[in-house]
């Protein structure tokens, strides 16, 4: 790192600190929970204190069909429940989480930048906008900056070679959020990039690093309910059957997108409108169309893990049943560390224009359907269509961007081979 | 023999006819009509019919008592229920005195069962034959707007031990059904002497729907051995506003009076006028009084026993010139209902009941929520305040502990397409006092073929019901010497909301598949595009980098002939002449091979050549 790159990160981090502390000065978060664009049901934190609160009553806190994530997190907020000054607390870690994500986000690409033969411009000023578009997604306190987070801290590690970690950490995501399990392709590939190490030898150590905080969070529960484990069938009997368990309130929750309440991904207003016929045959294809894409992206990127591990990331917020603003940025931003996609991106201008209209046309429409009755569904589903669309773009624009840089890179070293 | 056969024949005929009239004297049936003012000018009538069965035969062939009611009880396990059928919304606040029953507008269920096995079903099966019966739609109630309340607010009915009552219960409320003369003919089939003698013969239907408050009921309890019923019809109307005179009669207002005489079938048959206490002269009464009893509660009593007056029977009431309806007595509970729209989808459930009485009242709240009105509970704010003792207290729900004001009976929260979120609890509210129940809800977005057919008039919320105890109002009786006249609890409904759920357009189910199918197979098949095409192109590029090395060279070249540009002008002529015959040898070459096969060579070469030409004109 050179001088002028350390004056950057000063310069991001304390702009950052700076846009996270006025705005929640200013109790710009009160307004921002509330937004559908920023938060949905699955990541709600009003859902999640209603679970607080309903365990501390002595009932389930998935009953009620109000909260609707892991046991983990919430019995970390329910610690955070008894402190005094609570809210304070609970700004300052979200801020904190959120502003975490930036600098690694900046470590990210300080690695990617170390790595590369090509010398490129830094472009701190880009990830310090951004760092006003990431402080939203404080503001709204969705509970999805955690798994982003941990997601981030597995690039990483990764990065880095620590394998412990990394499996960790994607494993912590992938129980906040279970579609990340579709990263753990990408960690193989960076691991094993820098560390001869089996493929299963990792598989296997995200699958118990898995499985342990699955156990943990049953063992949070059973606690909770007070079930006395006589026989151990029984007890996962009654896990998969009852409805008010957190199997069917928080894992089948996101992949049978019950939730019709609006959001910026594609799959509410189907949902709404879908004849219940078929609502499954289109649930099924619509959730596992991205699974056979991963296996053509892996063979492409296989030499550019990082690559194909933010780009996996940006198709799972794309697609995710409950989209938010927040987890597309975030992603959006992890993308962009690569940073000379930018170089051959075809329609980038198009793409970031869509992206403005659709994300300021989103409140609008949504004042016009529900407040004002003036417009109707339809309006803020054409919105959220055309965020999916430069989404769509934007990932298709950087794979044919990416692989014309792998190809310049492989033609360049055969240019040099023959000049030499 | 024909003489013997006579006589077993009517001695068994007299066996029969004692036997039957010996399971006439186990019923018995009473009517009654208590009219009595309600507010400053409008006028309440209560008729109510009461049957009764002691000893319960195996074969249930009663005289009287509706055989359809009580195979409705025993077939469905039902141990007591009561349905009331209303239209209009009493104004408590403005009332003068309490109707004996009050009921929310719409239709409201209450039922217990004697087991809890299968209460579920039961309930759904009893709900659909009662519906069948009175002509409602009650098949509305199922699980969704359905729960079970722990209290029991109706406490007419003969106590009987607490669990049976907490568990096996069921309540549920449709505020938007309509009442209509549909519902009365049903109701009328209950009675004996149906509406062609006694009481009864009043209820014109032409009239009695066109009053301010109208309310049907029917309430029954089955004690195995013995079973009783009570119909009744209150309703309310405004004498003034019909007959533009505050004085009235039977034959004025109902079109209709009682002609030849009582319904035999009744054990008695009275009707009740109470009127605010005059001087005998003032008022005119017609017909006499068999009884009146004056000095009661500031009231008095005029009573008929209609089994001893004179037939055709015309109340009719005259009163002094310049009289007013006056009762000084206010209603001890004020409330308020209201929904504030926050936000979009969220919103604020309010209610505010503020204790005007002298007294310290305790009372139950009760209400429920459908499951796509999703409340936050945490949000469930109660506060209290006395403007005179500044007293303002705050309170959050809690289950585990119990305050000093208030105290959670029972909380459930929602659950999607089954049971709806029920709060149970009862407050102690100190005179003068304001206690504002308050918590967010949000509204869920629902599936297109959920809506009800005109969805955007909205969906109704039943109203909350406040349950004032028998023993509380009968203590603040003796000690004030009050005009209330119930013996059972008072219930007090408060508004019904109206909550407009945001709503789809529905007329885009296969445009939005369309739609959001083609934005899906847009990724897909271009991601495809871009991961599977790029071999070949990367192919091509293979070529076309190898003609960029020939170009290096040719550029080399170029730069060669910058350095000697004024000597290799000519060069440079003769070069492009040399170009041109090559393409020409080139062309005739390409006519005579097959052109399929060397198209590409040919344009690449071609466009080498073009190149190559624009350079050396530039130069």
């Amino acid at each position: 790192m050179n001088f002028k790159r350390i004056f950057g990160f000063i310069l991001t981090s304390f702009l950052g600190i700076f846009i996270r502390t006025i705005l929640f000065h200013f109790h710009f978060d009160e307004k921002f929970i509330k937004r559908i664009e920023f938060s949905t049901p699955f990541t709600n934190i009003r859902r999640l204190k209603e679970g607080i609160f309903l365990s501390q009553n002595g009932l389930s806190p998935y009953e009620g069909n109000t909260f609707h994530q892991m046991p983990i997190l919430f019995y970390f907020f329910s610690l955070l429940n008894s402190l005094k000054s609570q809210k304070f607390i609970e700004n300052l870690i979200f801020a904190t989480t959120d502003f975490l994500c930036l600098i690694l986000i900046f470590l990210i690409s300080e690695n990617h930048l170390q790595k590369k033969e090509f010398e490129t411009k830094n472009k701190n000023f880009f990830f310090a906008n951004f760092s006003i578009f990431l402080s939203l997604f404080c503001l709204s306190k969705t509970t999805a900056i955690f798994p982003q987070f941990f997601l981030l801290l597995t690039l990483f590690t990764a990065q880095k070679g620590w394998i412990f970690l990394s499996t960790f950490f994607l494993s912590c995501s992938v129980y906040l959020d279970i579609y990340y399990i579709l990263l753990i392709i990408p960690v193989i590939l960076l691991l094993r990039q820098k560390k001869k190490i089996s493929i299963f030898m990792i598989i296997f150590l995200e699958l118990i690093w898995v499985l342990s905080l699955l156990s943990l969070s049953i063992t949070f529960l059973m606690k909770d309910q007070e079930i006395t484990s006589s026989s151990l069938i029984e007890f996962t009997r009654k896990l998969l059957q009852n409805k008010k368990g957190f199997i069917h309130n928080s894992l089948l929750f996101s992949i049978t997108a019950k939730d019709r309440t609006p959001n910026v991904g594609l799959f509410w207003y189907l949902m709404i409108e879908i004849f219940s016929n078929f609502k499954n045959l289109f649930l099924f294809i619509f959730q596992f169309q991205v699974v056979p894409l991963i296996i053509p992206l892996t063979l492409q990127f296989s030499k550019n893990p990082e690559f194909l591990f933010s780009i996996i990331a940006l198709i799972i917020s794309t697609f995710h049943p409950y989209a938010e603003l927040g987890r597309m940025a975030l992603s959006v931003a992890l993308l962009l560390t690569n940073i000379t996609l930018l170089k051959h991106m075809r329609n980038l201008f198009l793409v970031s224009s869509i992206f403005l209209f659709s994300i300021s046309l989103l409140p609008l429409f949504w004042f016009s359907w529900i407040n004002q009755g003036t417009g109707n569904s339809n309006f803020f589903y054409g919105a959220t269509l055309a965020l999916g669309l430069a989404n769509i773009w934007l990932i298709g624009d950087s794979v044919h961007s990416a692989l014309k840089f792998q190809f310049e890179i492989k033609n360049n070293k055969k240019n040099n081979n023959n000049n030499n | 023999m024909k003489s013997f056969l006579l006589l077993t024949l009517f001695f068994i005929f007299i066996i029969i006819t004692f036997s039957s009239s010996n399971s006439f004297e186990d019923e018995s049936y009473s009517e009654k009509l208590i009219i009595q003012p309600f507010s400053k000018s409008q006028i309440l009538f209560n008729f109510q019919f009461n049957f009764e069965v002691h000893h319960l035969n195996k074969y249930h062939d009663f005289g009287f008592f509706p055989n359809v009611i009580a195979k409705l009880m025993q077939n469905h396990n039902v141990f007591q229920f009561k349905l009331s059928l209303t239209q209009g919304r009493i104004k408590f606040e403005e009332c003068s005195s309490i109707p004996p029953i009050t009921a929310p507008p719409g239709a409201e269920l209450y039922a217990t069962f004697h087991n809890q096995n299968l209460i579920q079903e039961k309930w759904k099966f009893f709900v659909n034959e009662l519906s069948g019966i009175f002509c409602a739609s009650l098949n509305f109630m199922d699980e969704t707007s359905t729960t079970s309340i722990k209290n029991f607010p109706f406490e007419n009915f003969m106590a009987t031990n607490n669990t049976i009552r907490s568990q096996n219960s069921r309540y549920s409320a449709l505020h938007r059904e309509g009442v209509c003369t549909e519902n009365l003919t049903p109701w009328i089939k209950l009675l004996p002497c149906r509406n062609v003698h006694g009481l009864a013969t009043l209820l014109n239907s032409e009239k009695i729907y066109d009053v301010d408050y109208h309310s049907l009921s029917v309430s029954s309890v089955d004690f195995k051995e013995k079973m009783s019923l009570s119909a009744s019809l209150v309703f309310i109307l405004n004498p003034q506003k019909i007959l533009s005179q505050p004085n009235w009669s039977f034959s004025k207002l109902f079109e209709r009076k009682l002609m030849d005489s009582s319904c035999s079938l009744a054990k008695e048959s009275l009707v009740e006028l109470y009127l605010p206490n005059y001087q005998s002269e003032e008022i005119k009464i017609k017909p006499e009084p068999t009884k009146i009893i004056n000095d009661l509660n500031s009231q008095s009593l005029y009573l008929y026993d209609l089994k001893k007056s004179e037939f055709p029977f015309d109340l009719s009431v005259k009163f002094p010139s310049n009289s007013e309806n006056i009762l000084s007595e206010k209603f001890p509970l004020k409330t308020d209902r209201i929904t504030k729209n926050l936000n979009g989808i969220f919103g604020v459930i309010q209610t505010t009941i503020e204790n005007v009485s002298p007294n310290d009242l305790k009372f139950i709240y009760f209400e429920y929520l459908p499951w796509f009105i999703r409340p936050f509970i945490h949000t469930f704010n109660i506060s209290f305040s006395n403007s005179e003792s500044n007293l303002n207290m705050n309170f959050n729900l809690n289950l585990n502990q119990n305050q000093e004001f208030f105290e959670i009976i029972q909380m459930i929260p929602n659950t999607e397409y089954s049971n709806p979120f029920t709060i149970e609890m009862q407050i102690n509210l100190p005179k003068q006092t304001v206690v504002t129940l308050s918590y967010e809800f949000e509204k869920s977005f629902l599936h297109f073929t959920e809506y009800p057919p005109d969805p955007n008039h909205g969906f109704e919320i039943p109203s909350a019901l406040i349950t004032l105890k028998s023993t509380e109002i009968h203590s603040q009786k003796d000690q004030q010497n009050s005009s209330f006249l119930f013996k059972e609890n008072l219930r007090i409904y408060t508004e019904g909301l109206l909550i407009p759920l945001p709503v789809p357009d529905f007329s885009m189910p296969y445009n939005v598949i369309a739609i959001s199918s083609t934005l899906f197979a847009l990724f897909f098949g271009s991601m495809m595009q871009i991961l599977f095409k790029r071999q070949k192109e990367n192919q091509n590029q293979n070529q076309n980098q190898k003609e960029n090395e020939n170009e290096n060279q040719k550029e080399n070249q170029n730069q060669n002939e910058k350095e000697n540009q004024n000597q290799n002008q000519n060069q440079n002529q003769n070069q492009n002449q040399n170009q041109k015959e090559n393409q020409k040898e080139n062309q005739k070459e390409n006519q005579k091979e097959n052109q399929k096969e060397n198209q590409n060579e040919n344009q690449n070469e071609n466009q080498n050549q073009k190149k190559i030409k624009r350079k050396s004109k530039s130069k």
